[in-house]
């Protein structure tokens, strides 16, 4: 199959205020296929926002792409100019953000945003824009969408706006939808709404969708498939049920166990995972996640060890030396034979 | 086990300031009428959606806002009422730990000040033993002890967050309050903060109230759950039956949309929830969760909802439970008539008027 977008190798660095680049995307390769939810998740500042905002061309000033390329429905968008960005931006490519108060324009009516892009990429006239802005933010529930029209961003409920930036971001039926973190600052409630809605869109307009999110619950509920960050890298990729049924890599091990829910057992204990995200993670040799896994051993720290992605099954790799096909070290749930005692048995 | 806590009755309005000459045009009723107890060394957690009062509640019991009626008797004495001087002394009984490490820590302060200038300043140590005890809760909650010469800008959130714990704790007392104290940390730093929370509780004999919004999280931590909505409380049980076995729809509802990390679930047909939570300058008569339940009857328009106790220890605001779980009207022998009894008529005039006296019967009805 044809991918929609194919990410290869794409690294993005950052220029502090004493000039030095900072590395924080490295070699992130992935691919999204027609109709597909793919799912980026990993907890704040492993990159996955600067991943689909280098993917939009939309880094700040001081980041840039510095290796890589970002395959868009055959074109690189790398190569492409500001302008014929612009034609892709927006009409075959959107994105909805966390915030919508501060995406939306606080000075002009919801009417005229979503009319917006339907007149600049669509090139509809007044009249005919106007018809199809009110179909939109029906088709996103929003009550009386006559006068829902006319009224400013900030009349309306933190719900309802989301439902307008959704409106506006399938007004040109785009092929892909980022959506980054859209529901993080919603009640569960509306949350749930929003979720439903948007997976019900992107089947029925036959979309693609990238959902960047922390909640492995929200994942669980949408993905199809699920990419998982740590410290600017990709550690594992599966397919949903694969990767809660049997996560490999020892940090989506830990994550996993770190997430309660209203359904454990009484007496379950969160595995906390020690120590912190690490800071300036790409001075560190070998892998990134070894000062605070469990399953550690020298061979972790070595600099080839974080640089492979390996097969943990079909359409399952990872990023963990234990998969590697010279590993004689039981990969799941054991620890390393030379550093610790207690080893359990592979199956 | 006894009482540490009972909160009876508690109000908190906040006028809405308006017009030419300014005055109270309308007013916020952040917290209707809302009464529970904690026992001595057990953990309440209090959820619901922004808005929905569970902030406010905290702040009154830590003395930070006087309530507008109501009572909250803590260790046998009502604290609503103490003098400043009073009230100095029983702070140190009463700490809290704010939502956001990164605002609530003075930072211009070194941590050790953060943590011994309280002690000192309440004569739980003298200036001499400070250095002592501030080592002492730095090992308590996790943090090397070099951690006493640095900024707070110097950690990482899930540190300062410790800092806020060690604070809390240096006075020594025994019942905290933690105003969604992990949402703003990362999950794997969360997990650590929620068993350190238990450890402490355990260790020190600690009584908790948690208010958070996160279901995981609140289920983990307590032994007790309330839910509220629109400044009520809707429905207080043990936190395995809560979720197990709610009563009250709004809490089916609040159960049913948190995701669970658990694809395999994700196509369990849940009845979503429709419209949002709406304004509380203008609370519905009757059931204030009328709008978006699901079940709702004309009844539910005009009956003010009390709490009762449909199993024991467990309170639900909805004398339409058992006919709701069963799907059948009418069959049910805890019928909804019966319920009705309990519950007070309210009618339409008295919408935006209704007197402070008034409020305290009805929230009468629901003391637990």
């Amino acid at each position: 199959m044809e991918h929609l977008l194919d990410v290869q190798n794409l690294c993005v660095a950052f220029r502090g205020d004493d000039h030095r680049e900072r590395t924080v995307v490295d070699h992130v390769s992935f691919q999204v296929n027609p109709g597909e939810i793919l799912c980026i998740v990993g907890e704040s500042g492993c990159g996955k926002s600067v991943t689909s905002l280098a993917i939009m061309n939309l880094l700040s000033r001081n980041g840039h792409i510095t290796e890589g390329t970002v395959l868009f429905d055959g074109q690189d968008l790398t190569k492409l100019s500001a302008k014929e960005l612009d034609k892709i931006r927006g009409s075959k490519m959107t994105m909805i953000f966390q915030d919508a108060l501060t995406s939306l324009n606080p000075v002009f009516t919801v009417g005229k945003q979503v009319m917006e892009s339907l007149r600049i990429h669509l090139g509809m006239a007044k009249d005919e824009s106007v018809k199809r802005a009110v179909e939109l933010l029906e088709k996103v529930g929003l009550p009386d969408p006559e006068t829902m029209m006319r009224k400013y961003p900030h009349q309306l409920s933190g719900g309802q706006r989301q439902r307008v930036m959704i409106a506006i971001a399938l007004s040109c039926n785009p092929k892909l939808l980022i959506a980054d973190e859209p529901t993080t600052a919603l009640d569960v409630t509306i949350q749930s709404q929003i979720m439903a809605l948007t997976k019900n869109l992107i089947h029925e307009l036959n979309m693609s969708m990238i959902l960047i999110t922390h909640d492995l619950g929200l994942v669980a509920e949408m993905a199809d498939r699920v990419m998982v960050m740590y410290a600017g890298q990709i550690v594992e990729t599966a397919d949903v049920y694969t990767l809660f049924r049997s996560p490999a890599h020892p940090y989506t091990r830990a994550l996993l166990g770190a997430v309660p829910s209203i359904y454990d057992e009484p007496d379950r204990q969160l595995v906390s995972i020690r120590g912190t995200v690490p800071e300036n993670y790409e001075f560190l040799t070998g892998c990134r996640f070894a000062d605070r896994c469990d399953s550690v051993c020298d061979n972790c720290r070595e600099a080839a060890a974080g640089k492979t992605m390996y097969s943990a099954g079909e359409n399952h790799s990872v990023r963990c030396i234990l998969f590697s096909a010279d590993n004689t070290r039981p990969n799941t749930s054991g620890h390393c034979t030379s550093c610790k005692e207690e080893v359990t048995s592979h199956d | 086990m006894t009482e540490q806590l009972i909160v009876e009755n508690l109000v908190k309005y906040y006028p809405v300031k308006g017009g030419i000459i300014p005055h109270t045009v309308a007013q916020i009723k952040a917290v209707d009428g809302v009464s529970f107890t904690i026992e001595g060394g057990t953990t309440l957690g209090l959820v619901g959606e922004s808005g929905c009062g569970k902030s406010t509640i905290g702040r009154q019991i830590v003395a930070l806002e006087k309530p507008t009626s109501g009572s909250i008797i803590f260790d046998g004495e009502d604290i609503t009422n103490l003098s400043s001087d009073q009230l100095q002394k029983k702070r140190t009984r009463l700490q809290m730990v704010f939502q956001d490490p990164y605002s609530s820590l003075n930072p211009r302060k070194k941590v050790f000040h953060i943590l011994a200038d309280p002690m000192i300043h309440h004569h739980i140590c003298t200036k001499e033993d400070a250095p002592a005890k501030v080592d002492e809760l730095l090992d308590m909650v996790g943090l090397h002890r070099s951690a006493k010469d640095r900024f707070p800008h110097e950690f990482s959130g899930g540190q300062r967050q410790r800092i806020g714990i060690a604070r809390a704790l240096a006075l020594n007392p025994s019942l905290i309050v933690l105003d969604e104290p992990v949402s703003a940390l990362d999950v794997s730093i969360q997990a650590q903060i929620l068993n350190l929370l238990k450890d402490l509780k355990t260790k020190l004999g600690l009584t908790y109230l948690f208010i958070g919004h996160g279901l995981g999280a609140v289920r983990y931590i307590s032994d007790r759950i309330a839910v509220m909505y629109m400044g009520k409380i809707v429905e207080m049980a043990d936190a395995d039956t809560l979720f197990s076995h709610p009563l009250h729809p709004y809490t089916k509802a609040l159960r049913d949309a948190a995701p669970v990390p658990d694809p395999t679930l994700r196509d369990a047909v849940h009845e979503a929830l429709s419209g949002e939570v709406g304004s509380v300058m203008d609370i519905p008569v009757g059931c204030r969760f009328q709008n978006r339940c699901p079940y709702a009857r004309p009844e539910c328009g005009s009956v003010e909802m009390a709490l009762i106790e449909a199993e024991p220890g467990h309170f639900v605001a909805c004398p339409y439970t058992a006919i709701n779980t069963q799907g059948v009207s009418g069959t049910s022998t805890m019928s909804g008539t019966q319920f009705m009894a309990d519950t007070q008529s309210v009618s339409g005039s008295d919408k935006s008027d209704t007197s402070n006296s008034d409020r305290q019967e009805k929230g009468g009805a629901a003391h637990v």
